[in-house]
């Protein structure tokens, strides 16, 4: 696997900080973000 | 009678006859999917480009087939994202622009097992994420935060245009959305199945490594709500299980029925009823669903007779069906509306039927002259008055 720099947490972390992007429920983000990903993808 | 009115009708004549209450007519339910848009002589990938084109490429069989209800499974593939992501779909929209094509992976090895039993939520997070989406990972996180805002937008884009056409189909055709689009829940087995191991691979687990898949199965419930309380019991529960039809009844019994059991259960004492699409064939194991309570379960029946079907269960849970598919585009328009005719005769007298396809409409050769007929026979047909 290629080196990993930071992790799924950071990077929710990172768009909770952002203004810039509203999202409404970080929660069910994550959840759709990966059932998406592992279902849909 | 104004659509509102027809609506409220339908919805209270649905619960009726799912409930073996006194129906005026047999329920009929739209096996609804993207093959619709057929109808309309477009493809999904040109109808998913604007809103303006994709409701109406949804609806418009609607102006000439008779329906009480549908099933919503309007845009759930997300084109633009696959492709942006490196090509890692799983599923996929066919070369005739329609057709759903899955190509099965397995994404978790055997070797993964003990971390996913130790925490599915963190082994998803930390391990199969970064080794299916590297670059997620590794190219920065503003960079990671572009891909997901990409996919994020486009989710809600999806999300848009189902609803625009949930709210077409109530106001304009009075039609039932069958199936709570917020509540569709599986067996732990299934999510194994679907999500992670796949079907060569979860086949050979149940012989080679059942007692590690019986711990996931566990480490997954853990996590899963079991609709102990439900903030609505209408629409229905909706599951589509891939994995029965391969399990013998004693592999049933220990890995599936134990939650399954608890789920229907739980949606029966809230007052809901789960809606199950038999993938396949499940005659071996209807006899499991006399141990939940009456009515509690409306079965779609898929590759199973369906005569023979309700003969083992329809006493004690709903059936659906009366069209198949495959009858429809192979056979005349005598052939189905006979056997439409003898499906209604046997299964529906007393309640506890809806008339519906085996399977849903996803390509566009499911969209004959003979679906439309039959449907609108059964409508004809399937008064109780």
């Amino acid at each position: 696997m290629d080196e990993l720099k930071y992790t799924m947490d950071d990077i929710i972390t990172e768009i909770k900080n952002d203004k810039n992007w509203d999202v409404p429920d970080e929660e069910r983000f994550l959840v759709d973000f990966i059932d998406t990903f592992l279902l849909v993808l | 009678m104004p659509t509102q009115n027809l609506y409220e009708s339908r919805k209270e004549n649905l619960l009726k006859a799912v409930n073996r209450q006194d129906p005026s007519a047999i329920p009929i339910l739209a096996n609804t999917a993207q093959g619709v848009v057929a109808y309309a002589n477009t493809t999904y990938t040109d109808a998913i480009t604007s809103l303006d084109k994709f409701v109406p490429a949804m609806t418009a069989i609607f102006d000439e087939l008779y329906t009480d209800s549908y099933i919503n499974m309007n845009a759930y593939v997300y084109p633009k994202t696959a492709k942006k992501m490196h090509g890692m779909a799983q599923i996929n929209i066919g070369p005739d622009g329609i057709t759903v094509e899955h190509v099965a992976r397995s994404l978790m090895t055997a070797e993964d097992y003990p971390a996913f039993i130790a925490n599915p939520d963190d082994f998803r997070k930390n391990i199969l994420l970064p080794r299916m989406f590297p670059f997620l990972f590794n190219e920065g996180l503003e960079k990671a935060k572009e891909y997901l805002e990409y996919y994020y937008e486009e989710v809600l884009y999806m999300e848009d245009l189902n609803a625009h056409v949930d709210e077409v189909l109530k106001d304009k055709y009075g039609l039932i959305s069958i199936i709570s689009s917020v509540c569709p829940l599986g067996s732990p087995l299934d999510t194994i199945f679907d999500n992670y191991r796949g079907f060569l691979e979860t086949t050979l687990d149940l012989r080679r490594r059942k007692s590690q898949l019986k711990d996931a199965c566990e480490a997954l419930w853990a996590g899963m709500d079991p609709l102990e309380s439900m903030e609505e019991i209408f629409p229905f529960v909706g599951q589509a299980p891939h994995m029965p039809t391969y399990l013998n009844p004693r592999q049933f019994e220990e890995l599936y029925w134990p939650y399954e059991k608890t789920i229907i259960e739980n949606v029966h004492r809230n007052g809901g009823k789960c809606i199950i699409m038999t993938e396949g064939k499940w005659m071996h194991l209807f006899d499991f669903f006399r141990d939940v309570p009456k009515d509690s379960c409306i079965f779609i029946i898929d590759d199973d007779d369906i005569f023979e079907a309700y003969d083992k269960i329809g006493d004690w849970q709903c059936i659906a069906g009366g069209a198949k598919l495959v009858k429809l585009m192979m056979q005349s328009k005598n052939e189905n509306l006979d056997y439409a005719k003898r499906v209604i005769d046997h299964c529906a007298p007393g309640g506890g039927f809806i008339f519906t396809t085996d399977k849903a409409w996803n390509s566009p050769g499911d969209i004959t002259k003979n679906l439309i007929d039959v449907y609108n026979f059964a409508h004809e047909y399937g008064s109780y008055r």
